[in-house]
């Protein structure tokens, strides 16, 4: 990939993956509303921001950070599978977009319960439940970790990364010995 | 403080490529990782049913009705 595609790739990836984390933390902090808050209205309205936020902004941003993430691997010479860091950051994307994708079904079960004209309050304190804390929280530490190995690279090439940088060395010794072979 | 660009080539001649082995922070956080795993399996398998249904199963004693919802 040519150096300006790649830094306008790498560009989108950041701003899709700092902008999820901070999707994250504003959700989480909408989920602590729901939780502790005692105004009906503003349990309700939490729940109802939780469900258009996962739709609107988490699941599109997280999708935007794994396709870019990909373009940005495929497209250098870091590779996808040749170094641990980089297949570590795969794994945590993949999982935390499938857990959000599941966890959709739940957030608009509570959100739909929330939307609900005729809600008692003691119905509304049935909606207050930890679960969109917990996923959130272990959301913001998965997406910590990944931008902690973005920024650190900790070493490590995986077998598939060796055998392909030995194959392209063998390669480049070759090609350096043939002119000498030649004279 | 700058520091210099990162890449692939400099990593494997600072000793980060061939035949270097599995460092210490890839089996840290496969252990992690794999224990985390099994924990929320045995929380999966004990809890049974992970959905909507189990994350608001205290507003079924409330008494929330379909009708109820929009």
């Amino acid at each position: 990939m040519a150096p300006r595609l790649r830094k306008l790739a790498l560009t989108a990836h950041v701003t899709a993956s700092v902008g999820w984390l901070g999707a994250v933390v504003a959700f989480l902090a909408l989920s602590l509303a729901g939780l502790t808050s005692q105004n009906p209205q503003t349990v309700r309205g939490a729940y109802l921001v939780m469900e258009l936020t996962g739709w609107v902004v988490l699941l599109p941003l997280s999708l935007a950070s794994l396709l870019t993430g990909l373009v940005c691997s495929l497209g250098s010479s870091w590779g996808l599978f040749r170094h641990y860091w980089v297949l570590f950051k795969l794994v945590i994307n993949v999982v935390a977009t499938i857990v959000l994708l599941l966890y959709m079904q739940t957030l608009d079960y509570l959100g739909d319960v929330a939307a609900a004209t005729t809600l008692s309050s003691g119905q509304v304190g049935g909606l207050r439940n930890p679960s969109p804390t917990l996923h959130a929280a272990a959301a913001l530490l998965l997406l910590l970790i990944a931008t902690t190995l973005a920024i650190y690279k900790p070493r490590g090439m995986t077998r598939y990364g060796q055998r392909r940088q030995h194959r392209q060395r063998r390669m480049l010794v070759r090609s350096l010995q043939r002119p000498h072979s030649a004279n | 403080m700058v520091d210099p660009p990162s890449s692939p080539e400099r990593d494997a001649s600072a000793g980060r490529g061939p035949n270097a082995g599995t460092p210490r922070w890839v089996k840290v956080f496969g252990i992690v990782a794999l224990a985390v795993l099994l924990l929320l399996l045995i929380m999966l398998l004990a809890g049974g049913n992970h959905g909507p249904g189990r994350h608001v199963s205290s507003l079924g004693a409330h008494g929330i009705t379909a009708q109820d919802r929009r």
